[in-house]
């Protein structure tokens, strides 16, 4: 279990310590615990709310259900009767046959004698003409303090929009009938889905989320097997070989961690667009494959740690410096480049101003700049489909974190020990 | 063959030599450069002197970004390094659970800045927002209502701190890590003179964490003067530019007036900025880090 790598150096300070003192710390690290996860649970039960519930507190999402032709289906709640209202079928004019709700008093309501009526109708589109005396036939009354339901459906899916003049089925029922469910309401990732794939002509591999994924995957396997590659060659050199201006060039690497991106974002963007690279992935991943600073540093630490004689040995037996690279020290060093390629992979799949400086297409775009763009959409993105974006952008990198804890917060302790 | 030998380390350091000098080097000269001259993407460049130096002097939205920048690293670095220390010397003082604790805090540090923006942005929201609908009954107790947070030029700014320190589980962990390493004699000593807990983390944790202490702030230094994504996205650099940092400035500058040549001459103020303050923590550091054993 991990607990051996961290709790090997605690001895006399919590051993000492009494059990009330124990417990009054347990009981401070569990509140600031619900502090730090109140933020992902509520992303979570939000992505999971339909839209009317992402207002409220509510932390539990809840469905309204009731009978409508006999099924149970999912309601939303479009209004509550202020008065009394006539459930009746219009028996002609323009929506011959359709049902409709009318307030019975209504004044030009019409006098119900033996279940049919004569209605006023004023056909779409002909406003201008004197509203039609219409035959209908009154289904039912609807007491005041009814609610007018409809069927609900998934906002933005293809099915919907395919049906845009199916009819949703709908009615008045009483309070009574209305339960409330928790429900969570998966359709939500299906609508983000849907949403980002907006209105472009495409396939769900050339537009959308999934795009998007396949861009941000190609861009994170390009820069992590650059980034390994590469900052092992050059820490290799840096830790064990002799070459004139080594320190030198180890302090410049030092000296480069400092210099703030903003200070070369200008001339960079200037450079690739000299050699015509903006607008593709070049940018973003061909840089990775000279190396970089961080990593150079972290890897020759960890290189100067090994056992030298190994590597003496090897050259004693004749082999060049990359077959002690390859065979010796990389088998070695397999935790510190898993590190790297860890570090420089969620570098790379949250990496938001890169991509927003060198991509146009929205074909290209990366997760983050897609989601970013879904955000900012004209019209604003309802939080609900907001949060479920977010959700699936997210949860690999959680996934990737619990498979990987080790390595994980092995490579985190030593950036901070060796630093 | 004891020449090429010697030369062999070159041979492999090549990759980041080319790399260091096209992308980082050039660069950054080249942003000294263009900071004299007057280009964009549509201009080629123009000398002028210091004249965009002696606009940046008489631009008050300048000062003012300078300022909102410094606030927030004023805020949030303090606060990060005296919340993740807390966190760290309270994960270590207890028996078990520490694994638990640490990936639980460092969950938050490793999502997606835009992400967390988007989050944020919702909790902060002064009407639905989770924070402010715990607050309102709360303050409706004493009458007053929450702040609008993210509408709010005074709010705006603290709102974005708050939201920085959500990830300071990261810091934590590397507190703790070190904190494993500080050996226990030390601690026996001060108990024989009589130290109370406070005394022994004043006087025996606190120096012999100092090295990482430091070096997280050097690294605090250095990220909160570039922070984009989160203003950016969250409030577009307001209300009222109160959340308009350095970066940002720079890059309306550079992208949305074209005015290339004034944003690498902010950049290298910035590059400045950042260099005095870091200078200034080595200098600070000399006689309060104390390195034992290196």
């Amino acid at each position: 279990m991990a607990d051996e790598d961290l709790t090997a150096g605690y001895g006399t300070q919590a051993a000492n310590r009494s059990p009330i003192m124990a417990g009054a710390l347990h009981v401070i690290l569990l509140a600031a615990c619900s502090v730090f996860l109140v933020p992902f649970i509520w992303m979570a039960v939000t992505s999971l709310k339909p839209i009317d519930q992402t207002m409220k507190e509510t932390m539990i999402p809840k469905a309204t259900l009731a009978m409508l032709n006999g099924k149970e289906t999912l309601v939303v709640r479009k209004e509550q009767l202020k008065g009394e209202s006539l459930l009746v079928r219009q028996g002609g004019g323009q929506d011959a046959g359709k049902v409709k709700l009318i307030p019975a008093l209504f004044k030009d309501a019409p006098a119900v004698v033996n279940g049919m009526a004569q209605m006023k109708f004023t056909r779409a589109g002909r406003e201008e003409y004197e509203p039609e005396l219409v035959k209908v036939e009154v289904l039912r009354t609807c007491p005041k303090g009814y609610w007018l339901v409809e069927e609900w459906a998934p906002e933005f899916s293809q099915e919907r929009e395919e049906n845009q003049n199916k009819e949703l089925a709908w009615d008045c029922v009483p309070e009574s009938e209305l339960k409330e469910v928790p429900h969570l309401f998966w359709s939500n990732y299906k609508s983000a889905l849907s949403r980002m794939q907006g209105n472009d002509e495409g396939s769900w591999y050339s537009v959308g989320f999934f795009r998007y994924l396949l861009n941000t995957l190609f861009l994170c396997g390009m820069t992590v097997t650059g980034m390994v590659v590469a900052c092992t060659m050059v820490a290799y050199a840096f830790a064990f070989l002799e070459f004139p201006g080594r320190n030198v060039l180890f302090g410049v690497t030092l000296a480069v961690m400092m210099v703030p991106f903003p200070a070369t974002m200008v001339p960079s963007f200037d450079l690739f667009r000299s050699l015509g690279w903006t607008g593709t992935f070049k940018p973003l991943w061909v840089p990775a494959w000279f190396g970089g600073a961080f990593f150079i540093f972290l890897l020759r630490q960890f290189f100067l740690g090994l056992p030298k004689d190994l590597l003496d040995a090897a050259r004693i037996d004749g082999c060049t410096e990359l077959e002690i690279l390859w065979h010796v020290v990389v088998p070695l060093a397999r935790p510190a480049l898993a590190m790297v390629a860890l570090f420089q992979f969620l570098h790379c799949w949250n990496d938001f101003m890169g991509p927003m400086l060198y991509l146009n297409d929205s074909r290209q775009f990366t997760l983050s700049l897609g989601l970013q763009a879904l955000q900012s959409q004209h019209g604003g993105t309802p939080m609900h489909l907001s949060m479920a974006a977010s959700m699936m952008f997210s949860l690999p990198l959680v996934i990737l974190f619990m498979i990987t804890r080790k390595t994980f917060m092995k490579g985190i302790a030593m950036t901070g020990i060796k630093g | 063959m004891a020449a090429i030998g010697r030369y062999k380390g070159w041979l492999f350091v090549a990759p980041w030599v080319i790399g260091l000098s096209a992308f980082t080097v050039y660069p950054f000269c080249a942003s000294i450069y263009y900071s004299f001259t007057d280009f964009s993407v549509l201009v080629k460049p123009t000398y002028v002197g210091a004249m965009n130096y002696q606009k940046i002097y008489e631009d008050d939205l300048f000062w003012k970004v300078l300022k909102n920048t410094f606030l927030y690293a004023g805020l949030s670095i303090p606060a990060g390094l005296i919340i993740s220390l807390s966190l760290a010397l309270m994960m270590n003082g207890v028996r078990r659970g520490q694994a638990l604790y640490s990936i639980i805090f460092y969950l938050p540090h490793l999502m997606p800045p835009v992400a967390c923006a988007i989050l944020w942005m919702w909790i902060f929201n002064s009407e639905f927002g989770l924070l402010n609908n715990a607050l309102r009954p709360i303050l409706g107790l004493v009458n007053m209502s929450p702040p609008s947070w993210l509408g709010s030029s005074d709010w705006a700014l603290p709102a974005l701190v708050v939201m920085a320190m959500w990830g300071v589980g990261q810091t934590a962990f590397i507190y703790l890590a070190k904190l494993q390493d500080v050996p226990q004699d030390m601690y026996e000593a001060a108990e024989i003179d009589g130290a109370s807990t406070l005394q022994k983390i004043w006087y025996v944790t606190l120096p012999m964490i100092s090295p990482v202490i430091f070096f997280n702030i050097i690294m605090a230094i250095i990220g909160s003067f570039q922070v984009f994504t989160a203003p950016f996205m969250i409030t577009e650099g307001g209300p009222d530019k109160s959340t308009t940092f350095m970066p940002h400035y720079i890059w309306d500058n550079a992208f949305r007036f074209l005015k290339m040549g004034y944003a690498c001459a902010m950049s290298w103020i910035l590059f400045l900025v950042i260099l005095a303050l870091t200078a200034l923590a080595f200098r600070l550091a000399r006689d309060r880090v104390y390195y034992a054993g290196k």
